[in-house]
């Protein structure tokens, strides 16, 4: 692919991306929050679906032949360790690294204090880095997916997991009532 | 917030929409960890409701 038509389709995908977004309204500041206090589970129901789209329409490709995957490779430590600390920034900022960019454009003024924020959390980062890739934060199993792992083909998991997106919806939708009775 | 988007490799739209979609095992641990993350410190930091 040529870099232009590279950069005209994620300027697309962008715009679906960002539209998709303020429609669900899911960049709000108060859904992020809400849902970290387990007082509304929109965030997560979206986010199900959004995953389970993502895999079908990646199996049906993936099947046809027509893409091949790319997941991200498997770094136990850092996973788990990032993930707590962007976990811990979502729930002060109320935002995501992408949804700070919807709050923006949808007129959020301290939206640009939490992406300079999280600009300068970026550049920290490259400073801790070359000590960091001394630890035992780097070490993991390469670009493992749980198709790998189950042996099957890509495309066979992606369309297992759509169909297992009923079941996780409902256990979402328990949790939720749980939640619920307990604040009553 | 993008501190620890940088040291997981990647943020909730990288990791969790497009790492979970294809299935992979790292990218389902960074959300696991992001979410337990995300409502302990909500406990913490905020007022119960």
């Amino acid at each position: 692919m040529s870099l232009t038509s590279a950069i005209l389709i994620g300027l697309l995908m962008g715009i679906v991306f960002g539209f998709a977004l303020e429609k669900s309204r899911v960049f709000e500041p108060g859904m992020v929050v809400g849902q970290m206090q387990l007082r509304n589970f929109i965030m997560l129901k979206v986010f199900l679906s959004a995953i389970a789209t993502g895999a079908v329409v990646l199996g049906v490709m993936n099947g046809l032949g027509l893409v091949s995957i790319s997941p991200k490779a498997a770094l136990y430590g850092s996973d788990l360790v990032g993930g707590l600390v962007l976990g811990t920034g979502i729930t002060l900022a109320g935002a995501c690294p992408g949804t700070v960019l919807a709050q923006i454009g949808a007129g959020y003024r301290d939206a640009l204090f939490t992406l300079v924020g999280g600009l300068f959390g970026a550049i920290a980062f490259s400073y801790a880095e070359p000590s960091l890739s001394q630890t035992v934060l780097v070490r993991g199993a390469g670009k493992i997916t749980f198709a790998d792992v189950l042996g099957i083909p890509y495309w066979v998991g992606g369309l297992r997991a759509c169909r297992d997106h009923h079941r996780s919806s409902c256990g979402a939708g328990t949790v939720e009532a749980l939640a619920d009775r307990t604040r009553a | 917030m993008l501190f620890g988007a940088r040291l997981a490799d990647g943020c909730t739209t990288g990791h969790g929409l497009s790492g979970v979609a294809q299935l992979g095992v790292g990218s389902t641990i960074a959300v696991v960890a992001m979410f337990a993350a995300g409502i302990t410190t909500a406990m913490l930091a905020f007022r119960r409701v």
